[in-house]
Order: structure tokens, then C-alpha cells, then sequence
């Protein structure tokens, strides 16, 4: 166990190795193969450290050059962790999702770069260096997006980076006023310990703001979310959605969680910006589901789709809600705030692994039908495969049924800590996600052409190596999901439960502070 | 065909407009970064390095690749209609651009979100 904080090289290697990986790969080779090998092996190497880093870190911390240079913690690692997985896994699928193999290279050079600056905004108590690893992300993954080479895809992440350009420079209002009130770039609680009331919920405001243009919440996400999720390829859709938008919401706790305690009316304008997220979000997968995007508005193509993709992002403009109402709760009741911490930690896991595995199996039924909108697409039946399974087991862990990590939630917002009110809106948007997964999967499966189809190819098998991300984030929901439902109930797995829920609760302290055992 | 004189060219279009811009936007902030520099206001400095950065972005993917690399269309290619009469447009100004910065040609098989090689609706 590593205690406190010490100096060490290891909170490196996953940045550096995956940038090595993305950087060296086009360099060495053109062939497929040998690109996707050399970074499958750093993305490997760079999640063996991490684990061994998760595993060992407790409540201390291991950092360089500095406490505020790269730092990770457990809340830190775990994010990381997370980030990595689904990485890899979209680097297996990236591998025979382009039919113009030539654009691998650039693309795997892309890819690592993005990931590299969400690692990079993850593991930082400086709000320059976040700063940086946010604007990284945005040209990387505006870039990204066009990898599909649509006209609707250039639209789509010109409207990704105005809006990106505009929470960054609203974050840099934000970073110019903390230096002027605290004389540092620090994010530490002796920092703002002298300042204001007034000045500290300003500052929280800004940077709620700023952050939550990125974060997708309730207004400013639709306007670029549903677009640029759905628009992208199914393996940048899968980290923009589980994770990019999630390490955003991850900074903002953090940052103001550090700034804390601020006020009551920052916190209800946080509740209210989560809750309408939560709510509109959620509304507006069913609706795209069921009418289209004629209803759902918020579309960058020509015509009137139901399009798959699009359910599942205007499904995480609702799930992002969520991090920003447990952050407003959290600052209701500052006693809680760890609690709802946790609870942030907890729909990270939950609402990355669903959504990822979402947006994947989404890719793979576009890749045996040729078709991304549900009006044309005639059910797949078995076609699909295992997949329609894992599809299910993704939708029901966003609607919050018990044996699937959705549980962790349902528990947060159903303990005595949150008012009926909270309670009865999550629900709602939970029930409107299980409708949009279940009909949805109706359509797949056995779904009839709402256009006229005048003729259609057989479907076609789709790559195993597309079908491997959703089947290992099933298992992985599905596993974490009956030992968190069966332990919490006392039912079984007790042991496993309490040590993940002790752990947890460690985690959630080092999302504000560098180690457990205090504030710096 | 019979070759007339070429329709006149506008100086200024929007894109260069938009280059024009950006440009000027950049040119300031640089400037403004070396000022900052020497009065060694960081807080200065940071806001012209910010706006520079993005003028810099801005020309990068918005003007500069679609205004010096156009992918032209040979008019006469497409406009066989006319009998006799000559395009109503010219070469200069059929303009269709690649996808900013992969510089590859946009895929249209997906225009209506299904592949038009492989499933084909009525309507």
C-alpha cells in the first residue's frame, strides 16, 4: 500500500505510452495489422500500470514532477482505469470498422492523442493543465468525428468545436478570475479558504458553465452532443460518450467540489441544470426512437431518421444530468458530500461501460444491416447474434434495473439521502430509457422498414473483433451488477460488496483532495 | 464551343473574408503576446496566447484547407444539357471541397443514413 504521497514515474506511463503508441505506429508501418499490434501493446502496458497503481494506491498518491503536476490517486486511477479499458477496446474495434484501411494510422494517431488528453484532465489538481487536456481533447476529437467523411459529420464537429471553443474560453474567464482572487492555478482547499462568499460562487458558476458546455448538459449539449456522438465513428461515439463527457463532469466535481462549500443557489441552479438534463435527455431518445429526428430536432443530416446513434446520445445528455444533480445535492448538504461523490464515481462506471457497450453493439448492427436509421432497417433476427443480448443488458443498466450496475444509481437516488421529488424524476427518465431500449431492440430484432425498401442485401455477418467490446462490458456489467444487488440486500457476495463499497468511499475523498488522509 | 471571357471574379469571397479575419485576429494576439511578454503581465499574455491559438485553429480547419486546396470540377463534365449553349457556370467557380483536414473525398453512399450500395428506398 502506498501511503501519502510519493514521487514516482509511474502516473506517466500511461499518457506517455499510449501518445508513444499513436505516434510511432504510422510511422513503422502501413499494414493494418502491425498499426493495430503496436497499440494494442501500449494500451496494454499503459493499463498494467495503472491496475497495479489502482490496486496499491489506497488512500495516498503517486505524482510527478510535482503534487501538481500528473497526479493519481484512487479516484484518479479509477477514472483512468476506465478510460483505458474502453480505449482498448475501441482500438479491437477501430481495427475492421474502416473500409479505407489507409486512414488507420492517422486515425490510431487521433485516437491516442484524445486519450491521452482525457488521461491528462483526469489526473491533475491544476487548472492550467486541465485547461490544456481539455483543448487537446477538443482538436483531437473534433477531428475524430470527420473520420467518417459525411458532409453531416463536418457539421456536426464544426458545431463540437465552436461550442468547445466557447466553454474553454468561458473556463479561461473562470481561470483568469481564480489567479486574480487566490494568486495561484491551484486547486487546493487552502487556496480558496480565504476568499469571498460572493467570489467563490461566481467562480463556481463560471466554471460550472464552462465545463458544462463540454459536459453536454442541459441547454448547451444539444446543441453539439446528439450531433457529434451519433455523427462520429462508433469507436470515438463510444469515448465520447462514456468517457469524454464523463471526465469533464469528473473535472467539474473536483474543481468545485474543491471550492465548496459555496452556496444553496448555486447548488439548485446545479440541481436544475441536472434535472432538466435528466428529463429532456431521456424524453428525447424516446422520442427520436419512436418519431424521429423531425421531432427530436437537433439533427445536422437532410433527411428525417430515427437514427440509432442518435437514441443513444441524447441518452447521455440525460445521464450527464445525473453528475451534475449529485454535485448540486452535494453542496446542498455538505455533511454529504462524499456520499454523493461516491454516487459520482459509481454513474461513472455505470453510465461509461453501458454507454460504450451501447454505441459498439449500435455499430455492429449498422455493419450487418448497412443501415443507421431504424425507419429502413429490417429486423436482423439472428444475425445479430449474441449482441442483441449484450444490447439489452446495456439498456438495462441505464434504466436501472437491479443485477446490473444501473442498481449503484437507483440505490443513490432512492436512499433517504435525496427528496421524493429528485427520486420521482430520475425514475421517469430511467423509465423512458427502458421504453427507448426495448423498443429499440424490438426494431432490431424484428423490426419492419417504415420507408419503402425496394430491395436490400442479405445482412451481412458483421467481424468478431466488432462483436468482442460489448460482449466483455455485458459481462462486466452484468458480474459487477449481481454482486452489488445481491451484497447490498445481504443476500450474497457480502464480503466482495462491503470491500468495493469501502473502497469506493475512499475514492470518492481523493476526488477533492490529492490523499485521503487530508486536504493540502 | 466558343470560349467567352471568363465571368469576373469576385476579390473577395467569404472565405477569404473569414481567412482575412483570422488572420488579422492572429496577428494581434501575436503581437499582443510579444507586448505582454515584455511587460510581463502573465495574465495578459495568456489571453493573447488564447487568442491566437484560436485564430490559428480557426484558419487551420476552417479557411486555409478548403481555400488552397479545392477540389475543381471540370464543368463541361457535368452540364451536358445545354444544346449548344455554353455552362452557365465555370470551372473556377464549381467548387467542392474535400473533408477539412483528412483532405479525402466526402462519402456520399450515406447521405441518407443507409448504405445506397447496398439497400435502396423508394421515396
Amino acid at each position: 500500500m502506498i501511503m501519502a504521497m510519493e514521487i514516482s514515474l509511474l502516473p506517466l506511463v500511461a499518457p506517455l505510452v499510449i501518445l508513444l503508441g499513436g505516434l510511432v505506429s504510422p510511422l513503422v508501418s502501413k499494414k493494418e495489422k502491425l498499426l493495430f499490434t503496436i497499440n494494442f501493446v501500449c494500451f496494454a502496458v499503459a493499463l498494467v500500470a495503472n491496475t497495479w497503481m489502482l490496486l496499491k494506491l489506497g488512500g495516498g498518491a503517486l505524482f510527478y514532477p510535482n503534487e501538481y503536476g500528473v497526479l493519481v490517486n484512487s479516484a484518479s486511477a479509477f477514472v483512468v482505469e476506465i478510460t483505458l479499458v474502453l480505449g482498448l477496446l475501441g482500438a479491437i474495434y477501430s481495427l475492421r470498422y474502416f473500409e479505407d484501411r489507409n486512414i488507420l494510422g492517422p486515425f490510431y494517431l487521433l485516437y491516442s492523442l484524445f486519450l491521452t488528453s482525457l488521461i491528462l484532465m483526469a489526473v491533475s489538481f491544476n487548472i492550467l493543465m486541465i485547461y490544456v487536456a481539455f483543448e487537446a481533447s477538443t482538436i483531437s476529437g473534433g477531428i475524430l468525428i470527420l473520420f467518417t467523411k459525411r458532409r453531416s459529420a463536418t457539421k456536426a464537429a464544426v458545431r463540437f468545436f465552436i461550442m468547445s471553443v466557447i466553454g474553454a474560453l468561458t473556463i479561461l474567464v473562470g481561470i483568469l478570475y481564480q489567479n486574480s482572487l487566490t494568486g495561484t492555478f491551484l486547486l487546493t482547499k487552502g487556496a480558496f479558504a480565504a476568499i469571498g462568499a460572493a467570489d467563490a460562487v461566481v467562480l463556481a458558476s463560471i466554471y460550472a458553465i464552462g465545463f458544462g458546455i463540454k459536459v453536454g448538459v442541459f441547454p448547451f449539449g444539444l446543441l453539439w452532443l446528439p450531433s457529434a456522438h451519433s455523427e462520429a465513428p462508433t469507436a470515438v461515439s463510444a469515448i465520447l460518450s462514456g468517457v469524454m463527457v464523463q471526465i469533464a463532469a469528473f473535472a467539474v466535481s473536483r474543481v468545485i467540489g474543491i471550492i465548496s462549500p459555496i452556496s444553496d443557489l448555486l447548488a439548485y441552479m446545479l440541481i436544475g441544470l441536472g434535472g432538466l438534463s435528466v428529463i429532456t435527455g431521456a424524453a428525447l431518445a424516446a422520442v427520436e426512437a419512436t418519431a424521429g429526428s423531425k421531432w427530436s430536432r437537433f439533427h445536422v443530416g437532410s433527411a428525417n431518421i430515427r437514427g440509432i446513434k442518435r437514441i443513444w446520445a441524447f441518452s447521455t445528455s440525460s445521464e450527464v444530468g445525473v453528475f451534475y444533480l449529485l454535485l448540486g445535492l452535494g453542496l446542498l448538504v455538505p455533511s454529504l458530500l462524499p456520499v454523493f461523490m461516491m454516487g459520482i464515481l459509481l454513474h461513472f462506471l455505470n453510465h461509461g461501460l453501458s454507454k460504450a457497450l451501447l454505441f459498439f453493439d449500435s455499430g455492429v448492427v449498422i455493419e450487418t444491416s448497412h443501415v443507421a436509421d431504424l425507419s429502413v432497417l429490417r429486423g436482423l433476427g439472428s444475425s445479430i447474434g449474441v449482441n442483441a443480448l449484450t444490447y439489452l443488458v446495456g439498456g438495462l443498466s441505464l434504466s436501472l434495473i437491479p443485477f446490473t450496475l444501473g442498481y449503484t444509481t437507483f440505490r443513490e437516488f432512492t436512499s433517504g439521502n435525496v427528496s421524493m421529488g429528485i427520486t420521482a424524476l430520475i425514475l421517469t427518465a430511467a423509465a423512458f430509457i427502458l421504453f427507448t431500449t426495448l423498443y429499440s431492440f424490438r426494431c432490431i430484432m424484428s423490426g419492419k422498414p417504415k420507408m419503402k425498401v425496394v430491395s436490400a442485401g442479405e445482412h451481412e455477418k458483421a467481424s468478431a473483433l466488432l462483436r468482442i467490446p460489448g460482449v466483455v462490458l455485458a459481462l462486466c456489467i452484468l458480474t459487477l451488477g449481481i454482486i452489488v444487488t445481491l451484497g447490498a440486500n445481504g443476500i450474497a457476495f457480502q464480503g466482495y460488496y462491503l470491500n468495493i463499497e469501502e473502497w469506493f468511499q475512499v475514492a470518492a475523498e481523493t476526488i477533492v483532495a490529492p490523499f485521503a488522509g487530508g486536504l493540502v | 464551343m466558343n470560349t467567352k471571357e471568363p465571368l469576373p471574379r469576385r476579390f473577395i469571397t467569404s472565405e477569404k473574408l473569414s481567412l482575412i479575419i483570422a488572420s488579422a485576429l492572429m496577428v494581434v494576439g501575436m503581437g499582443g503576446v510579444v507586448v505582454a511578454s515584455v511587460i510581463g503581465d502573465f495574465i495578459l499574455l495568456f489571453a493573447f496566447v488564447e487568442i491566437t491559438s484560436v485564430a490559428m485553429f480557426f484558419i487551420l480547419t476552417l479557411s486555409l484547407i478548403p481555400a488552397f486546396f479545392p477540389d475543381k470540377v471540370k464543368a463541361e463534365a457535368i452540364f451536358y444539357c445545354g444544346l449548344g449553349k455554353e455552362p452557365y457556370i465555370s470551372d473556377e467557380e464549381v467548387y467542392r471541397p474535400n473533408v477539412p483536414l483528412l483532405n479525402v473525398p466526402y462519402d456520399t453512399n450515406w447521405d441518407n443514413y443507409y448504405d445506397k450500395r447496398a439497400v435502396k428506398v423508394e421515396g
